[in-house]
């Protein structure tokens, strides 16, 4: 079994942003930045409150705008937890930061304080597209933030962008690729623009006021990108991430793509261990009041059969390169792979969805691009138990 | 006998005859405020639904007058569309009077005069009566005007009420008592009496609806039915209150029920005459029509375990459908099934509707059929309804195809836009006379199976809902029959397979290329949706393959929504039906059902 496997992720959501853009649809709390030490002191109200005992690995703090949070609140923050939960002395500690929220100094001291993995939300390299995702930050903030964050002391440098709207250019989106690649980036993670129903964009959506990208050109986008990183040596280790070397995965997000176990704190924060998700109510000021009167601010739970968890193991590791063993999930399972299935796998390597050697299924790019439909069609999770 | 009153209420839709037909019952006692139920005579959800009544009903009330006396009123629900024409003739006959329903707001309505033109060719008494007085936008001095003009009745004769409040019902009621006739008949002669109804009580047996045109009928009768030529002994009689209530015998003029020993639907014909078989009428009641299928369909459960449901739903639901009929089948895309013949296309789908929904299966449907007479070069003929039996082209000499002789009536207006839907179905002898100064009926003779696919919404649709349609099969006549082929990936889907004239052979092919490229979900691969005719490709359509799906972020916040939504595809897929390659939803089969829209 993979070592990645068995141990748990924490996650800590800092939901304060100076603004919400207009496609987010994340908890966030806009202003109210005088609250970040109470904030931090709630969040180690709920990990006291909690009981939790898988060991922990990896820390993320993802929001919101964690970058709102000075290195000396991060560097205390995760002090506290450390007290409250059981996490790894060599836990890999990551950060995410918006570019207008950075410094040189800023940068710095967040490596000092031990965050291992920096993300920075570049979104865009063009002025035009960050103006039209309603980003507060110019490219050339981006750029000078990716070069800080470079020589910071890092172990690993990420930048994130955004894809997928009507009349995108794909032209612009490799240039700006390249660009981080020159820029040093160790790590992408794209974004699909998803446009949900209560977002100003997904407002407009349904007004018809903008468009999505055609499925067929998101095919493409994908693709390209893909190649591209390829070319360059880089790793696809997920459909939409990419690693310079394999050291530098996030592998904090690999964990929730094979079923480990891991903690989320704070608003909309989701947990997941053994048969059990869980996720925390959606409000900052719901979740806080709760939580600093000394309760669990969890707002649902779900019980996953055999079948459900299987599902879901098949469902996320068709978007990995990593892919799946059979032996290894029938055994943590305890539901055997039907012949129909075997044979189905096998088409699909002949279609060159994957390479499947009989036991490891591993997704290439066109598998990985329909990942769902693939998903689908298995037939294990509806097996019965042996 | 003068105590009787007879009639029905006929309307056009949501002008209030079912508020009014449970207000009736109300006001003469037949249920107490308290459990006072909206609707009771419309029994079933598919009804309410589609607006339109299916099932005959019938209720028995006791009014008192204001001379004094007591009235026996008698309130037969009729359905309303032509597939079950047999059924609506059957309660017209029993009536002698209608209460012609106007919504006192919306006016003379399309199936107000539709309504009237059926109701006066048996000739029945028409009280008008607006209803819906209560409503602000009420206009009765147009309404009245409308009726003398659009219909040719007394308008001074509507009596005004609403349904809703109770107001004027009062005088509705002294209106039938006073306006309907009375029925008449010899109670001395022998006894006529006329099924017009059947229904199945799991407790008793099958439930005859009669109304008796002559004579007496009584328990303990031994009873002859003339036209189906059995016996049976009467074993219970009596009322159609709102539950039944008993009575030693029914007389001349009377309407109730009669059960006697029928163990099914089956065993009787609505419509029959039934007479004492001792000494039995000289003759039936007269216009007596058997009710044969004319468009045929298989029906296979989606599920091939389900087929043993299936059977059993069937088996059930002819308890009370006299007029489907069933038999088993099979098909190479589809498995095990049955061959069903209907009534028409409503009843078809009335079927197939009521079968997935109260016995809850998932049903496949093949394209429906009339039959055909092929007669082949060796000289023998064979009865197609099945395109899977059509024989080999080289072997066939010539076929034939039933026509009807199809009568609609209309406002002259609308002559121009009915010949052309006439035409466009091929129809020949096309002629029309006026019926009375703005009314015509236009009569044409057309081949059935252009008339089974949606004629008559077609021409409600062109008529804007005022033309009626109701025919009589003629014989079978030459034509030009090819069989049409429809193939996914290649492979021929049979249960899709259809007999059409080949002038028309293209335009139905393309339709259902088309009706299914709009159903079936992508694939991985791309599917050719093809029409043919023997090796001849005469239509086709390409749904393209689809080549991303997945959505390019998925953290801990989004598995759960995304499982949930694999969970509900993965159900999704169970009801589709593999053909090859590709996956048919359910749906698809079920969209051979609805058909060109122009």
């Amino acid at each position: 079994m993979n070592s990645l496997e068995g141990k748990a992720g924490l996650y800590v959501h800092v939901p304060f942003c100076a603004k919400r853009c207009p496609y987010c649809d994340f908890s966030v709390v806009v202003g109210r930045t005088d609250e970040t030490d109470r904030y931090c002191q709630a969040i180690l109200e709920e990990a006291r409150n909690l009981q939790w005992s898988p060991p922990i690995e990896t820390v993320y703090l993802g929001g919101g705008t964690p970058s709102l949070l000075t290195p000396t609140q991060v560097e205390s923050l995760v002090k506290g937890l450390r007290s409250q939960l059981p996490i790894e002395r060599t836990a890999r500690l990551h950060l995410e930061a918006n570019p207008d929220d950075v410094s040189e100094d800023r940068l710095r001291g967040y490596a000092e304080a031990g965050v291992q993995f920096l993300s920075l939300g570049v979104q865009s390299l063009q002025d035009a597209n960050l103006d039209f995702l309603g980003r507060r930050h110019s490219a050339e903030a981006s750029r000078r933030g990716l070069k800080w964050a470079t020589s910071a002391g890092f172990s690993t440098v990420s930048a994130d962008l955004i894809f997928g709207w009507e009349h995108q250019s794909l032209n612009s989106w490799l240039e700006d690729l390249k660009d981080l690649l020159i820029l040093g980036v160790d790590h992408i993670s794209c974004y699909q623009l998803t446009f949900h129903r209560e977002t100003p964009f997904g407002q407009k959506l349904k007004q018809g006021k903008l468009g999505e990208l055609a499925n067929a050109e998101q095919r493409i986008f994908l693709e390209k990108t893909h190649e591209l990183l390829d070319r360059e040596g880089w790793m696809a280790y997920e459909v939409s991430n990419f690693a310079r070397s394999s050291v530098h995965r996030s592998r904090h997000n690999m964990k929730y793509w094979n079923g480990s176990p891991y903690l989320g704190l704070g608003p909309a924060a989701h947990s997941f261990r053994n048969n059990e998700r869980w996720w925390n109510r959606r409000a900052y000021g719901d979740w806080l009041q709760t939580v600093e009167k000394g309760g669990i601010a969890i707002a649902a739970r779900e019980t996953l059969t055999p079948q459900q968890r299987l599902l879901e193991r098949l469902m996320l590791a068709l978007r990995t390169t990593q892919g799946f063993s059979v032996p290894s999930l029938e055994l943590q399972y305890g539901i055997t792979l039907p012949l129909a299935d075997r044979q189905r796998f096998g088409e699909w390597a002949k279609s060159g969805y994957v390479t499947w050697d009989g036991e490891r299924l591993r997704p290439q790019f066109r598998g990985m691009a329909i990942a769902d439909a693939l998903a689908a069609t298995i037939r294990w999770p509806d097996e019965n138990l042996n | 006998m003068n105590k009787i009153r007879n009639f029905c209420i006929i309307a056009h839709i949501d002008h209030g005859k079912s508020t009014l037909a449970d207000r009736l019952i109300q006001k003469c006692g037949g249920v107490k405020d308290r459990e006072f139920r909206n609707q009771i005579l419309d029994s079933m959800d598919i009804e309410r639904e589609r607006g339109i009544t299916i099932k005959s009903n019938s209720v028995t009330l006791n009014y008192r007058a204001q001379d004094g006396e007591d009235y026996q009123l008698n309130l037969i629900d009729t359905p309303g569309h032509v597939d079950f024409s047999h059924e609506v003739r059957r309660s017209l006959m029993s009536c002698e009077g209608a209460l012609l329903l106007v919504d006192a707001a919306q006016g003379v309505e399309a199936q107000t005069v539709a309504n009237l033109y059926l109701a006066l060719e048996y000739d029945l008494e028409i009280l008008p009566v607006i209803n819906k007085i209560d409503l602000p936008s009420a206009d009765v001095d147009r309404v009245q005007e409308e009726i003398d003009s659009d219909l040719g009745l007394d308008p001074f004769e509507a009596i005004l009420c609403s349904a809703k409040t109770g107001e004027g019902v009062d005088s509705l009621l002294e209106g039938i008592v006073q306006k309907l006739p009375a029925p008449e008949g010899d109670i001395e002669a022998p006894l006529k009496a006329l099924i017009f109804d059947a229904q199945y009580d799991p407790y008793r047996g099958v439930v005859l609806l009669v109304r008796v045109k002559e004579g007496t009928l009584r328990k303990g009768q031994r009873l002859r039915f003339m036209h189906t030529d059995k016996e049976y002994t009467v074993e219970e009689t009596g009322l159609l209150k709102l539950q039944r209530e008993e009575a030693n015998e029914l007389t001349t003029g009377q309407v109730g029920y009669l059960i006697a020993g029928i163990k099914t639907v089956r065993d009787i014909a609505i419509g029959d005459t039934v007479t004492d078989a001792a000494s039995p009428a000289a003759e039936p009641l007269p216009g007596y029509k058997e009710a044969k299928p004319v468009v045929f369909s298989s029906i296979y459960p989606l599920s091939t375990d389900e087929y043993g449901d299936l059977t059993k739903a069937l088996d059930q639901f002819a308890l009370n459908d006299a007029a489907l009929t069933y038999e088993k089948d099979s098909s190479t895309a589809l498995g095990f099934g049955f061959r069903c013949g209907f009534l028409g296309l409503l009843h078809l789908e009335v079927v197939q509707e009521r079968l997935q929904r109260e016995f809850g299966l998932n049903l496949l449907l093949s394209a429906p059929s009339v039959r055909y007479l092929v007669y082949l070069n060796d000289g023998e003929v064979k009865e197609i309804d099945n395109p899977a039996y059509f024989p080999d082209p080289a072997q066939i000499d010539y076929c034939e195809e039933p026509f009807i002789k199809a009568s609609v009536m209309m406002p002259e207006r609308y002559i121009g836009t009915v010949m052309d839907l006439v035409r466009e179905r091929r129809g020949e002898e096309t002629t029309f006379r006026y019926l009375s100064p703005g009314r015509v009926e236009l009569t044409s003779e057309l081949p059935l199976g252009e008339v089974l696919f949606d004629f008559y919404d077609r021409l409600k649709s062109v008529t804007q809902g005022y033309g009626s349609f109701d025919y009589d099969i003629l014989e079978y006549r030459k034509s030009d029959l090819v069989k049409v082929d429809i193939l996914v990936n290649s492979d021929s889907v049979d249960a899709l397979s259809q007999l059409a004239h080949r002038d028309k052979a293209r335009q139905r092919a393309l339709h259902y290329c088309e009706r299914l490229a709009d159903t079936i979900p992508k694939q991985q691969f791309k599917i050719a949706i093809q029409g043919a005719i023997g090796g001849t490709i005469i239509a086709r359509k390409t749904i393209t393959a689809f080549r991303k799906d997945v959505t390019a972020k998925c953290y801990g916040g989004d598995i759960s929504r995304k499982r949930k939504l694999l969970e509900k595809q993965r159900e999704g897929k169970k009801r589709m039906k593999m053909v090859g390659n590709v996956e048919i939803p359910q749906d698809a089969f079920m969209a051979v059902l609805k058909t060109d829209s122009n």
